[in-house]
């Protein structure tokens, strides 16, 4: 298996090249070899039919007008050859060149003349044509009348008639031969220097075609992990790879935003550990710049567990989002019955409502239920309810309702003292974000709840969605899926 | 010295009222921004000391609106924030310091007193006048190498009138110095405070550091 795409592409190429040329090779060949025999051919019969007409049949013998004599059928020169045989095969005349070897037994027909490559006993190739024919026939007398001219010619004609004579003229071949090898050879090492010719020509091509992508793989290595703002920034690429480059962008750029959500989420952390460290921290030092009376170090004590209780609110919360991010929770089904769910909860934060004076209402019906994970419901109502205490008026009002619909499952929760603009309503799902109305009465409170409703919502396949109603009354809405009673 | 604190997170805010409080600050508190642009613009604080992430009014906006109104107190930013752009965005709009959280106490308190130095021109973190010395880090109180025990607001009113020594301090300007927005005290009690001070630090011959100057003041030391 190949790796690289350069050999490929010039394996491929080549390949292809070289059977392109073998084929057209081929042809050439092929066309010029039939050529040639052509001519050669043509040239033979044009020999034979000179001789065949030359040739005179008197008195059963045949005579030869021309001189046979002439250098193209010596002996000593021995490039072209005839032999004539009658119907019985008996030899009727024969060219010098011959020598010993003997054309009969082989035989062309009345309707055209036949070809055919022999090899002669001196090693010698020859290719003959045979042609079978009926000589003319040479009047036997001048002084005869015209009567006995007539008989005479129609007896004549009718012996001439039935006798055939074969002729079998043949010339040497190896010329042509050695011009079809000369040629073979030509067409082999003019294919071979193209071959060798298109190798250089093909790798400078795919080198220069490939260069893009080198460069391109270049400048993907340019860019680290520490450095995802830089992006790919090849100038003109082909059409082919411009879209590689433009993935490959979009991803650096998913890359980064999320990168940067990390390093923002971790500063935002490490921003919301900070304070209450600075509270303990404080809190301790001061206690122990002097000697003080017991109740003054349970004091500090007891500010610094509260302080500690909180942080570690918002390291569970936090461990619960990284586990929602990372999609480690499972969630159980069981049906719930939701009024009492919320009562549960909302015992965590009585006393505090109480000191405030908020007015709790709990409007769910006893027999409402739902199909969900009690333990993550639990956490998604306290996490509300806390956010309502913390940012409900004084003497105001906390209420939970629901309502049904075909498939969904809405529970609305709304508490008064909202200030809220429409701005800050839309960044109450951030995660850290605060309205700050009140914060100074309650002391600290952990800007994740909210965001964290609404992953888990979201986790369970419902949705979390906030108003603002009659200007003051904060109203979030979990809608859950609802798969009937 | 006098001392404002907005910071809203509660127990910051109490554990840090406490240790100014018994550095011999007079703290006032808030967590408010707004109220604590008020509580800046009205009264002349040696230090602010200034959260950045407020309820009604974030802390760079209030340190803009202080410089716009020509208020020269020392402003020192506490905050969470620790990134270079928010310490130079902070130092640009004209605070005089910044610290994150969690800092040390020990390092807060060192850097307000040196913000109040600041306020009074003095480098030397000890005052000498004549044969008197106070050192302001250890806040010891030496007549004539022999150390004098100070109650914490003799000590305050002594350091501020050392600040300014050689200056006719009113009473009004001792009183907003050294007593909270909230003190039930009346301006009175300077004076008292001065008889006890005195008492404590001029000696048997006579020879008084401390003089008043009639319908004006009191002057430390040599006065013009």
């Amino acid at each position: 298996m190949m790796r690289s795409l350069r050999s490929r592409l010039l394996v491929g190429m080549i390949g292809g090249m070289l059977v392109l040329l073998l084929v057209f090779d081929m042809i050439i060949y092929t066309a010029i070899r039939r050529g040639l025999y052509d001519q050669f051919d043509k040239s033979l019969i044009a020999t034979a039919q000179m001789l065949v007409a030359t040739i005179e049949y008197e008195d059963s013998e045949i005579e030869l007008e021309f001189d046979a004599r002439i250098t193209e059928f010596q002996r000593t020169h021995r490039s072209a050859y005839f032999q004539f045989w009658g119907q019985e095969g008996d030899v009727l005349l024969r060219s010098p060149s011959l020598g010993t070897d003997d054309l009969t037994g082989w035989e062309g027909t009345l309707d055209g003349p036949t070809f055919k490559e022999i090899r002669l006993s001196t090693n010698r190739l020859i290719r003959a044509v045979g042609i079978q024919f009926n000589p003319r026939i040479e009047p036997a007398g001048e002084g005869n009348n015209k009567q006995e001219e007539h008989e005479e010619d129609a007896h004549i004609q009718g012996a001439a008639e039935q006798q055939t004579i074969t002729l079998v003229m043949a010339r040497d071949i190896s010329e042509l031969r050695s011009q079809l090898l000369f040629l073979s050879w030509l067409l082999l090492i003019a294919s071979l220097v193209v071959v060798i010719l298109s190798c250089l020509v093909a790798s400078l091509v795919v080198a220069r075609g490939l260069y893009p992508l080198n460069l391109l793989a270049t400048n993907i290595a340019a860019i680290k992990e520490d450095k995802l703002t830089d992006r790919i920034n090849v100038g003109s690429l082909p059409k082919e790879i411009a879209p590689i480059k433009q993935r490959l962008n979009e991803l650096l750029g998913r890359l980064e935003s999320s990168f940067s959500r990390e390093r923002r989420f971790t500063a935002d952390v490490a921003h919301e550990l900070r304070t209450p460290l600075a509270g303990v921290r404080t809190t301790l030092e001061v206690t122990l710049t002097r000697d003080r009376e017991g109740d003054e170090y349970r004091g500090a004590l007891g500010d610094c567990l509260e302080i500690t209780k909180n942080m570690q609110a918002i390291v569970d919360n936090l461990l619960a989002l990284a586990r929602l991010d990372a999609q480690l929770i499972t969630f159980r089904h069981e049906r719930i019955q939701l009024g009492a769910l919320v009562d549960s909860c909302w015992h965590c934060f009585a006393e505090r409502a109480g000191e405030r004076n908020i007015v709790f209402e709990n409007q769910l019906s006893a027999e409402l239920s739902c199909e969900s994970d009690p333990e993550i419901l639990a956490m998604v109502f306290s996490n509300v309810l806390a956010n309502a205490v913390e940012y409900t008026d004084e003497k105001g009002q906390i209420c939970v309702t629901a309502r049904t619909a075909d498939k969904t499952l809405e529970i609305m929760f709304t508490n008064t003292g909202c200030s809220l603009t429409d701005e800050q309503v839309g960044q109450v799902f951030d995660r850290f974000w605060r309205g700050d109305s009140s914060r100074t009465e309650v002391g600290i409170h952990c800007g994740l709840g909210l965001s964290l409703v609404r992953m888990v919502i979201e986790a369970l396949g419902g949705s979390a969605l906030v108003e603002i109603q009659d200007d003051s009354i904060f109203a979030l809405r979990l809608i859950l899926p609802n798969s009937g009673e | 010295m006098r001392v404002l604190l907005i910071e809203d997170y509660r127990p910051l805010q109490k554990s840090l009222a406490q240790g100014l409080g018994e550095a011999d600050f007079a703290v006032d508190v808030t967590g408010d921004g707004e109220e604590g642009l008020w509580y800046a613009s009205s009264n002349e604080y040696d230090v602010v000391i200034l959260d950045l992430m407020l309820p009604g009014m974030g802390g760079l906006e209030i340190l803009k609106k202080l410089r716009t109104q020509g208020q020269q107190c020392h402003v020192l930013i506490l905050t969470a924030k620790d990134t270079v752009e928010d310490r130079v965005k902070g130092l640009n709009l004209g605070a005089d310091d910044y610290l994150v959280k969690p800092f040390a106490f020990e390092e807060l308190l060192a850097r307000v007193r040196a913000l109040v130095r600041r306020s009074y021109q003095k480098k030397n973190p000890r005052i000498d006048i004549e044969d008197l010395r106070i050192d302001l880090t250890t806040q010891q109180v030496f007549r004539k190498n022999r150390e004098i025990l100070l109650t914490p607001r003799e000590y305050s009113l002594l350091e501020y009138l050392a600040m300014r020594v050689g200056q006719i301090v009113s009473r009004t300007d001792l009183w907003e110095h050294l007593y909270e927005f909230h003190s039930s005290a009346s301006s009175n009690v300077v004076d008292v405070y001065i008889g006890y001070l005195r008492k404590k630090i001029d000696q048997s011959d006579g020879d008084s550091l401390i003089r008043t100057v009639r319908g004006r003041g009191y002057i430390l030391g040599a006065g013009s």
